[in-house]
């Protein structure tokens, strides 16, 4: 049986990483999965969790993020896709239309 | 239909509103259609309210209950509660009737989006009355939001020039108000679960509870949530001063909004001051009255000095029902049986009386595009008929005895007058009373201004007398007027039972020692 | 013997004027003016001749005191509140609806004539019928409320009647006037009201057992009388209650200060002068005051305040009315004079004296009245006596009526003036309860009153029916209607007022029947009427005191008398009676007769005075300042309607509304703004800075969680 912490380890590994990569990259695709991988870290962290408890609420949590993740992830790219059509550009940085 | 009378009457506007809607969009609907469609359905509500009134038994408390559970989730114990007793029945009825007359009234003078005027309208219908008929905290707090908006779009759509000034002014002041009222909501429901184990909003049980003693707050507390309450209450009212809204969103509303503003909205503020404040809080409300009536008076002497010098009908029209507000205040204030009776017959007068004077000065808006007073003069010469039903509605409007003003007005004077809870009541109804030398001021000063002496501005020399629609509107406010003014104990028997159970714990042992020349109570019918 | 009885028949004599206003008002636009004079008159004949027959048929009964009810319905009733609309006939009622019917039924036929050709005529008649009902609601109503009703409705019918010519813009001033003034009484009025319901817990007058009601009089008989101090005045008592209905009282029958409403409603049509103006409604003051005869009786302060002002308001008026030009403004300043004499009564305690001046004086002043009507439209709309005169050869029968009223209100004997007037002064030289210094003081301010009033009704007479012709011709006359202010006619434009084609030019001429038989049946009455109250001592000198005052002792039982031991009065009348007659103990035969044949001297010297001046200088200028009114109008508007006008406008309305509390919550509204123009620097655009502030406020949450 592997220890509950190597999980919390390594899902707080890669949600470090997603954090890092969302707050460095300027590219919006490079963004979106950075914001993939920190949802997939937790739910990693809940399924260890739930596995750890007995509980199977954390399971199911994970069903939800996912499907979550899955609507964002349609919308995400669809607006993304709209913005490479009006900016020729997927530098985050240069939209900054609601700027005060 | 039984008992879910009630819910038919309230939702029957909303379907009606619903109707309109959808059905139609092709071309072969003309505007007529959808003007007719709106009357008949709110002719089908107030005839459906009639039923009410009819089968109400005075006495009986509150009636036609429909109470079921509603969101059940998280046992916060929200209800389906609605029921109608004798605070609230004529209440309902005076906004089954005012909506039809205010559609009819403003049958030819809206121009534009004519399909979102009626729905607004018979939403608004539905909001008003489940208003009154709420006998749960949640449900009425919903209502109380829900018919914010469509008042809201009839100001800023179909209003005059400043309309979306006022629409904001209007909305901003409500919502202050309102949400004060949410943050009392939830606290009587906290302290009345801590206190009983029975998480409920029940209005008919927290009273119940809070009158056998089962909750009592600290009077610290108590005025917490009074205002809490109060507020809300005071500026729907208004009470001087919060009452700045009022001119403003009578003048930009369109006739028919303003009719339903005053002749229905602001009694909603008095309503709930019956309604919760006074049974909910009696310390506070105890503590706070001779705060309030100071107000009170002031609104009233305030109002109607203000109401005089206004060069705009219709500005006229809203300061004086500051003034006449004042009066209800006062009376609910005075804790007496009287004093709340008159209150409550002060205000369905002030629904039929200043309902009527917008719809005249409607009529006229309709014909001349203006409001303003000196634009007007001799009308009697060319519009002899209007100029008689104007004359009445003002006679009424300055309480002449057997018009229905005057049994409001003397009752709160009275009442305020032998109040031997409110401190310095004599004084109070004294400075009230000079409302009455006031009233007779400016309203017989417009009265002349605008219908009096020869007709000066050639623009008012072809003006037509009223139309038959035009009577039509006017003629069930006019026998009302003097129905209530010569029969009041039709009405009064009704309301009875409710206004003394609120009355009753401020006046302990007023029935057990009865004064000298006390009158038997035999009209009990 | 003092039981309640039912009289079903008394709820008609109030409901047949409400039956003809209704169908005037509903259908009279399309009726002949023949059809509605018929409707107008014959509901009033209805109401007349029920109260004949009612007091005829009660006479025995109601002079023993008792009373008759007539229960409608229960009209408000909340808690220990309770109001009926039910009336109530005792002797004083029953004096009243006979004189005020069949005064107003004479006035109606009158008007039926004046009113020929009238556009308005249905609508006037609707309004006259419309007050008959109110006023004799007043009269007949059983409680305070009630009574209310009808003096808020006579108020109304004055206002609309006043107002009648709407064209004109002082006719409308004038009622407005009239209407507001009298709210301002009715304020105190009510408050009186409320006071009196405050302390008796009853607005009823009388005990009624058959629907268990107990009056408020019998409350007020029971209390101790209250002390006479100016104290007393604000103590809340009885004498609070007094001089708080009395407010109402000067509203109603223009007293000082509030007189000012009744000279400018001359605007409306004679007619209304007569029967509103003169006749019924400005006596309901009186009316009022001896209805409440046991509070009034308990509260001696208040009885000063009521003579005082009386008297003054009788010198006031009569001064004034010497120096006016207009004959109906003469008529309404003299009106006042009589009003405040009947006041003077009332204040010393001679309640029945008062009352007895308020019938003749409706005989003498509704004939008066009536007769200038006459002259009015004889000379075709002209109510200036300066181009006047000389009008007994062509209005005979206009000026030998005129006459009888003449001598009627000077005070001449077998007049009925005479009776009532001298033995209000008699009354006053006498009163007890008060000092005597004022007593005689009260007393001569009346006799130099009774002194004016010959000497201007004299002038009136002379100048208008005697001397040379001063009626302008033709020419003049168009100058005349081009100031229309000058000459206060109340003639309106075509389309409301008289039709002018048909009474312009041509010599002054006498009036037609329908006018000159009212005058007839009222000058009968101006000269009989007094016999019905020959004063004591007259009578024991004249006759062996074998002709009683049928008057007085027909009215005993409802009146209360000045130290009258409590329960006394109502409950056993004729002990009442008796004790009145011991309590008079300073009256005396002779002293009763020197007075009288000094009051005959004053009116004769009077008369004598003004027929020897005025004859010689009809056009004599009397002193500006009496001609002005003693600008009591101008000083009003200056110290009460400006400044609320003004205060108003530029205080309340312009800066407390719009600057402060408008001020405040648009500032919200700024306030909101300046804020959120801050904030919204936060809104970088970068999406990483907000990124950071998430994770920042996620480790603070931490931080807050696991510290």
């Amino acid at each position: 049986m592997i220890p509950l912490w190597w999980y919390l380890g390594l899902s707080s590994l890669l949600f470090t990483i997603g954090a890092v990569g969302v707050f460095i990259k300027r590219n919006a695709i490079t963004i979106f999965l950075c914001i993939e991988l920190m949802l997939n870290a937790v739910n990693l962290s809940l399924v260890a969790m739930s596995s750890y408890f007995g509980d199977i609420g954390g399971q199911l949590f994970v069903f939800i993020v996912m499907t979550v993740a899955a609507a964002e992830a349609a919308v995400g790219l669809a607006i993304i896709i709209s913005i490479f059509r009006n900016r020729e550009s997927l530098n985050v940085d240069e939209a900054d239309t609601l700027r005060f | 239909m039984g008992e879910y009378i009630v819910t038919i009457v309230t939702l029957l506007p909303l379907v009606g509103a619903i109707y309109l809607a959808v059905i139609g969009r092709g071309e072969n609907t003309t505007e007529n259609d959808l003007k007719w469609t709106a009357l008949v359905f709110s002719l089908a509500t107030f005839i459906l309210s009639l039923s009410l009134a009819i089968r109400f038994v005075p006495g009986g408390g509150s009636q036609f209950q429909t109470d079921v559970e509603w969101i059940t989730a998280f046992k916060l114990g929200i209800r389906y509660h609605v029921g109608v007793d004798g605070l609230s029945l004529w209440l309902v009825l005076l906004t089954t009737l005012l909506v039809p007359l205010a559609l009819l009234s403003s049958w030819n003078s809206i121009h534009k989006r004519q399909r979102e005027f009626l729905i607004s309208m018979l939403a608004l219908e539905t909001g008003m009355i489940g208003v009154f008929v709420s006998m749960d905290l949640f449900l009425f707090y919903l209502y109380w939001e829900v018919m914010l908006v469509p008042m809201y779009l009839l100001i800023g759509i179909w209003g005059g020039e400043r309309r979306i000034y006022a629409a904001i002014k209007f909305v901003i002041y409500t919502v202050v108000g309102s949400l004060l009222m949410l943050a009392g909501i939830i606290a009587i429901y906290y302290a009345h679960g801590q206190a009983t184990a029975n998480y409920t909003f029940d209005i008919v049980k927290i009273t119940e509870d809070i009158r056998g003693g089962a909750l009592s707050l600290t009077p610290a507390t108590q005025s917490l949530m009074f205002w809490a309450f109060g507020l809300a209450f005071f500026i729907k009212v208004p009470l001087f001063p919060f009452h700045t809204w009022l001119p403003d969103a009578h003048v930009e509303a369109p006739t028919a909004g303003s009719v339903l503003l005053a002749g229905v909205l602001l009694k909603m503020g008095t309503y709930g001051l019956m309604r919760f404040n006074l049974p909910f809080f009696p310390d506070a409300a105890r503590q706070w009255a001779p705060f309030i009536c100071f107000l009170a008076v002031i609104g009233i002497i305030y109002g109607a000095l203000v109401a005089m010098v206004q060069p705009d009908l219709k500005k006229l029209v809203a300061y004086s029902s500051v003034s006449h507000l004042g009066f209800v205040v006062l009376g609910i204030f005075s804790f007496t049986d009287k004093g709340m009776q008159g209150a409550l017959y002060q205000m369905l007068n002030h629904g039929i009386s200043t309902g009527a004077l917008f719809v005249i000065v409607g009529m006229i808006y309709d014909r001349r595009h203006t409001r303003l007073i000196a634009e007007f003069g001799g009308l009697a010469n060319v519009m002899p008929v209007y100029s008689t039903l104007f004359l009445i509605v003002t006679l009424s409007s300055i309480a002449l005895p057997l018009l229905n003003g005057f049994v409001g007005e003397f009752l709160v004077l009275i009442g305020t007058y032998t109040s031997t809870v409110l401190p310095q009541a004599k004084l109070f109804a004294s400075l009230a009373a000079l409302g009455m030398i006031l009233s007779a001021v400016y309203m017989l000063w417009m009265y002349q201004r605008v219908i009096y002496g020869k007709v000066t501005n050639p623009a008012n020399l072809k003006l037509a007398d009223l139309n038959l629609r035009e009577k039509v509107v006017l003629a069930p406010m006019i026998l009302l007027i003097f129905v209530m003014g010569v029969y009041p104990n039709l009405f009064l028997a009704r309301s009875k039972q409710a206004v003394q159970d609120i009355s009753a714990p401020y006046n302990p042992g007023a029935v057990a020692t009865p004064r000298a020349g006390v009158m038997n109570e035999t009209e009990e019918k | 013997m003092n039981a309640a009885h039912n009289e079903t028949l008394l709820a008609i004599i109030i409901l047949a004027p409400l039956a003809g206003a209704a169908i005037l008002g509903l259908f009279g636009k399309r009726m002949s003016e023949r059809l509605i004079g018929l409707i107008a008159c014959s509901t009033v004949a209805i109401s007349a001749i029920i109260s004949f027959y009612v007091f005829f048929k009660h006479r025995v009964e109601l002079r023993d005191g008792a009373k008759f009810f007539d229960y409608l319905f229960t009209w408000i009733q909340v808690g220990n509140f309770r109001a009926d609309f039910a009336l109530v006939l005792d002797s004083l009622s029953a004096i009243y609806i006979l004189f005020v019917t069949f005064v107003a039924f004479w006035i109606h036929v009158f008007a039926t004539g004046y009113m020929r050709g009238d556009k308005g005529y249905w609508r006037f008649f609707a309004y006259l019928n419309l007050f008959m009902f109110s006023m004799l609601t007043l009269v007949l109503a059983d409680n305070f409320l009630l009574m209310f009703v009808g003096w808020e409705g006579v108020g109304l019918c004055s206002y609309l009647l006043i107002g009648y010519y709407f064209n004109e813009g002082y006719a409308n001033d004038a009622a407005k006037k009239a209407f507001v003034v009298n709210r301002i009484g009715d304020f105190g009025f009510a408050i009186g009201l409320m006071l009196l319901f405050w302390h008796s817990g009853s607005i009823f007058y009388f005990n009624d057992p058959a629907r268990g009601i107990s009056g408020a009089f019998n409350w007020a008989m029971n209390q101790a009388a209250d002390p006479f101090t100016a104290s007393a005045i604000f103590a809340g008592g009885l004498t609070t209650i007094a001089v708080l209905m009395f407010v109402g009282a000067t509203g109603k029958s223009a007293q000082i200060p509030l007189y000012v409403w009744l000279p400018d409603a001359m605007a409306g049509p004679t007619p209304v002068s007569a029967l509103i103006h003169a006749a019924t409604m400005v006596t309901a003051g009186v009316y009022m005051v001896s209805r409440a005869s046991s509070i009034y009786t308990k509260a001696p302060t208040a009885m000063f305040i009521v003579a005082i002002v009386g008297a003054a308001t009788a010198l006031f008026a009569a001064t004034i009315g010497l120096g006016q030009w207009d004959i109906k403004k003469v008529l309404a300043y003299s009106t006042i004079s009589q009003l405040g004499y009947m006041f003077l009564a009332c204040g010393v305690g001679a309640f029945t004296a008062g009352i007895f001046h308020v019938f003749t004086h409706a005989f003498f002043k509704a004939l008066l009245f009536l007769g200038s009507g006459s002259v009015i439209l004889g000379v075709h709309h002209e109510q200036d006596m300066r181009r006047m005169g000389g009008l007994k050869k062509y209005m005979p029968i206009t000026f030998w009526t005129m006459w009888a009223g003449w001598l009627a209100i000077s005070g001449i004997p077998i007049f009925a003036g005479f009776f009532s007037k001298d033995e209000i002064l008699y009354r006053t030289f006498i009163a007890q309860g008060i000092p005597d210094v004022w007593a005689k003081v009260l007393w001569v301010v009346g006799a130099i009153t009774a002194l004016m009033t010959a000497i201007y009704m004299t002038r009136l007479m002379v100048v208008t029916f005697l001397g040379k012709e001063r009626i302008p011709t033709a020419h003049e006359e168009a100058h005349a209607h081009a100031h229309p202010d000058e000459s206060h006619q109340a003639v309106t434009p075509p389309g409301v007022g008289p039709d002018e084609h048909e009474h312009h030019g041509g010599p002054p001429r006498e009036s037609p029947r329908v006018m000159t038989v009212p005058l007839i049946v009222l000058a009968i009455g101006a000269v009989f009427a007094g016999f019905l109250g020959i004063p004591k001592g007259l009578s024991d000198v004249l006759t062996g005191g074998k002709v009683p005052n049928y008057f007085e002792r027909f009215l005993e039982p409802s009146i209360a008398h000045v130290g009258a031991a409590p329960h006394a009065a109502a409950e056993t009348a004729p002990a009442a009676t008796e004790s009145a007659e011991h309590s008079g103990a300073a009256e005396s035969p002779t002293k009763e007769l020197l007075l009288t044949l000094l009051s005959i001297a004053i009116a004769v010297g009077g008369i004598g005075i003004g027929l020897a001046w005025f004859k010689r200088n009809p056009l004599w200028q009397p002193p500006r300042l009496l001609e002005q009114k003693y600008h009591v109008d101008e000083a009003y508007d200056a110290a009460i309607v400006q400044p609320i006008k003004v205060g108003s406008t530029n205080v309340l309305w312009r800066i407390i509304d719009q600057q402060y509390i408008d001020g405040f919550v648009n500032g919200m509204g700024t306030f909101a703004k300046i804020i959120g123009g801050l904030l919204r620097f936060l809104q970088t655009g970068l999406a990483r800075s907000y990124v950071a502030i998430v994770v920042l406020g996620a480790l603070v949450l931490i931080y807050y969680f696991i510290r």
